[in-house]
């Protein structure tokens, strides 16, 4: 029978403890909060994104639901992202949907956790809630008590990635 | 120093170390503590995703 020292039993435990503690920490957002890694596959033809409803420049935008909710669809492409600019609201839950007909984008919100790859081929899709307090520290206040943030796109694109970003105003919890 | 017994000697080696013990729980509580700040204090105050 394999010999362990009383000290590494002691070790053992201890790490038990520990990744119990991660691992609960962990299961209960993610049944509390519903706080988990975004797990939507959704395809879509790159080729044809400007013909397709949801994505055809004109249905792009902040759209807001009965229920309160908001939806923001948008298109990442070389250099830019459509629409230049969306005003959501803080507090509430908002849905990100983007797509890309081009290359692979990277879509990333300061203050918030909202950061994400757009795949061509795919429809990202991200659930959030933004906490106004954290954004507040990473954005402008403006005078109607909205903060802008500057959105950035985190994945190397192309030559001109560094120009590739857009300005997102968080509206304040009412 | 006092010079230890032989007996003295074959007590300590047959006991676990208990300063290595100390260092442990140290190390497991920092690491503990340093994980629930950054996943509360950092990741989730920001608003969870899905």
């Amino acid at each position: 029978m394999m010999q362990v020292a009383p000290l590494e039993k002691r070790w053992l435990w201890i790490i038990a403890v520990m990744v119990a503690v991660m691992l609960g920490s962990i299961l209960f957002t993610a049944f509390a909060y519903h706080a988990h890694p975004p797990g939507n596959v959704e395809t879509v033809d790159s080729t044809r994104l400007h013909l397709t409803e949801e994505f055809r420049e004109d249905n792009l935008g902040v759209q807001t639901r009965p229920d309160g909710s908001v939806l923001v669809t948008m298109v990442a492409r070389r250099y830019g992202f459509t629409p230049q600019h969306i005003e959501i609201p803080a507090g509430k839950p908002v849905t990100f949907r983007i797509a890309t007909p081009d290359v692979l984008h990277g879509l990333h919100i300061p203050g918030t956790n909202i950061d994400t790859m757009v795949i061509p081929g795919y429809v990202s899709v991200v659930n959030a809630v933004i906490n106004y307090e954290e954004i507040l520290k990473h954005g402008e206040l403006n005078t109607n008590g909205s903060v802008t943030v500057p959105v950035f796109c985190n994945e190397f694109c192309g030559l001109n990635h560094h120009f590739m970003w857009n300005v997102v105003t968080v509206l304040p919890d009412v | 120093m006092s010079k230890l017994s032989r007996e003295e000697e074959q007590k300590i080696l047959a006991t676990p170390p208990k300063g290595t013990f100390a260092l442990m729980l140290v190390f497991a509580a920092l690491f503990l503590v340093g994980w629930l700040l950054l996943y509360f204090g950092r990741y989730m105050v920001l608003g969870p995703i899905n």
